[in-house]
């Protein structure tokens, strides 16, 4: 398991849309490893997840990933605060791409 | 933080022309503009207040009364008239909705700190020699689309159309302070009331906002469900707005609390209202528009093939019925609510944000008092939950029988205005009981 701290700035609560998700995948890209799982980990000042976050941070990656490998290959940190909202927005994500 | 809109120069340029307002009467400070305002009922069958408390029909202050203003005030401009403008009328003024009121405040605030024309619009009398403005001697309940209040208890006392803001000069951080409701020491609470913001293109701006607009409704006594709702319909609506008209937006959130009827009880609502705009030359369906119809390359790459070609087949149906009431710019506001999502980045508008802000609307807009609707250009729909039911495919007509493909909307689905909106505006407006 990789497990990733994404960077999300002091101020923001809820992320919200594709533009932060590109630049969350922006700041982590580098430590995905896209044959291991990738845990995503927020940390605790952000309460929620919202809107088409992960349309924006797999962008780059569903070129050469296919929904079903982007489901296999990340997953959440369960112990965090914005862990339900982060998951249906990603099971939203998934269901429409 | 400056509240400029990127492009108002489109909002002006599109609404200048044909102000069928005239001057009546030039005093040695102002300049005196009678309204032109609208006959409307009020619709006040659900709506828990005195019968008395406002006239069953009332004058109307409209998106097309703000493109006349719009053309008073640039043609005061281009001849390089600074004086200030009165736009009154002799009897009490409803705004029609809110978007309404935060369009004709940011014009407002835009001919001021622009162009250093002071301009704001009350009710009052006037003869050749005299004004009386801003005079509401029994303090009138005021309606505006969805707000019924006090005109200086509800939160149009707060706003930047009346009087105040035109009575004496300020600097531009006071200016900004009256815009956006923010640190007013003469009106108290006036914070909890309304939360303005204008959200910049920085890949974190909105998300900032959104933030501070969560912390606005908590401490507005919204309950949990409102502020998920709001937060979802915000969060996905706004970085549309931005990624989509490649530009800044605004964002204007306000509470009320009202009473309602339901199974004819009276009950207590909280109403939020929520306005979003922004300006561009891109309007709501025209990009997907151009992708489904005009360009077979692009349309390859729409992720659901199968739903285009069945607004395909639709377009050949309705076509077939267009008039003076339903046009091909309705089709492309039409298409945008039919689930499409392009991959890859694409804008999210015709996806998953639509169908967010439809699943919401469907749930929290069901009494009269939501007047919802999308505008773009001179074309509006009507996004309230009867008009919005999706058919067993997820598809939207915008009629009672919920057919796209073989059925027009309804008449009254569809509007038409003569103010233009550059880019796309939201007017919504939810309700939220105690019970959820």
């Amino acid at each position: 398991m990789n497990r990733i701290e994404v960077d999300i700035p002091k101020e923001v609560t809820i992320v919200a849309g594709p533009i932060p998700g590109r630049e969350a995948y922006k700041l982590c890209k580098d430590m995905i490893d896209i044959d291991d799982v990738n845990m995503l980990c927020f940390s605790e000042h952000v309460s929620r997840i919202i809107g088409s976050f992960f349309t924006g941070f797999f962008e780059e990656l569903c070129k050469d990933m296919t929904t079903g490998e982007i489901k296999e290959h990340f997953c959440f940190d369960e112990n965090m605060k914005c862990f339900e909202s982060a998951k249906d927005a990603f099971e939203k994500y998934t269901q429409n791409y | 933080m400056s509240a400029i809109l990127d492009n108002t120069e489109l909002l002006i340029q599109y609404n200048r022309k044909h102000s069928k307002l005239s001057q009546v009467t030039c005093l040695s400070d102002f300049f005196i503009y009678e309204l032109n305002l609208q006959k409307v009922n009020i619709d006040k069958s659900n709506i828990a207040i005195p019968e008395d408390a406002v006239e069953r029909e009332s004058n109307a202050f409209t998106l097309e009364s703000l493109k006349d203003v719009i053309g008073v005030i640039s043609n005061n401009k281009k001849k390089g008239v600074k004086k200030p403008i009165a736009f009154v009328s002799k009897k009490p003024i409803l705004f029609s909705d809110n978007l309404t009121v935060s369009m004709t405040e940011y014009v407002l605030y835009f001919a001021y700190s622009v162009w250093g024309i002071r301009a704001y619009i009350s009710q009052g009398t006037h003869d050749k020699k005299n004004f009386e403005f801003f005079t509401y001697p029994d303090k009138p309940f005021y309606h505006n689309g969805f707000c019924l209040g006090q005109i200086e208890s509800s939160f149009l006392s707060t706003s930047f159309i009346l009087g105040w803001n035109a009575l004496t000069e300020v600097n531009s951080n006071e200016l900004e302070k009256r815009f956006f409701v923010k640190d007013l020491e003469f009106i108290e609470a006036c914070s909890d009331l309304r939360y303005k913001a204008v959200i910049g293109k920085g890949p974190w701006d909105a998300s900032i906002v959104i933030s501070e607009c969560e912390a606005f409704l908590q401490k507005s006594g919204v309950p949990e469900t409102g502020i998920n709702a709001v937060m979802d319909v915000v969060g996905e609506l706004a970085p549309n707005a931005i990624e989509h008209g490649d530009t800044n937006c605004l964002v204007d959130v306000s509470c009320t609390e009202v009473e309602i009827y339901e199974d004819e009880q009276v009950k207590k609502a909280m109403n939020i209202s929520l306005v979003i705009f922004d300006f561009s030359e891109r309007l709501l369906g025209s990009a997907l528009y151009e992708k489904i119809f005009n360009n077979d390359q692009l349309a390859s790459y729409i992720h659901k093939q199968d739903r285009i070609s069945t607004i395909r087949s639709a377009h050949e149906f309705h076509k077939e019925r267009y008039s003076k009431d339903y046009s091909e710019e309705d089709f492309q506001n039409l298409i945008v609510f039919q689930k499409i999502t392009g991959r890859k980045g694409d804008r999210a508008d015709g996806g998953l944000g639509i169908s967010t802000l439809i699943q919401r609307v469907q749930k929290y807009t069901n009494t009269n008092m939501n007047y919802c609707y999308v505008l773009s250009g001179n074309k509006a729909l009507r996004l309230d939950a009867k008009y919005t039911g999706e058919d067993a495919e997820g598809y939207i007509g915008f009629n009672k029988e919920r057919c796209f493909v073989n059925k027009i909307p309804d008449f009254d689905a569809v509007m038409g205005s003569k103010f233009y909106m550059p880019g796309v505006a939201y007017n919504l407006c939810f309700n939220f009981t105690e019970a959820g």
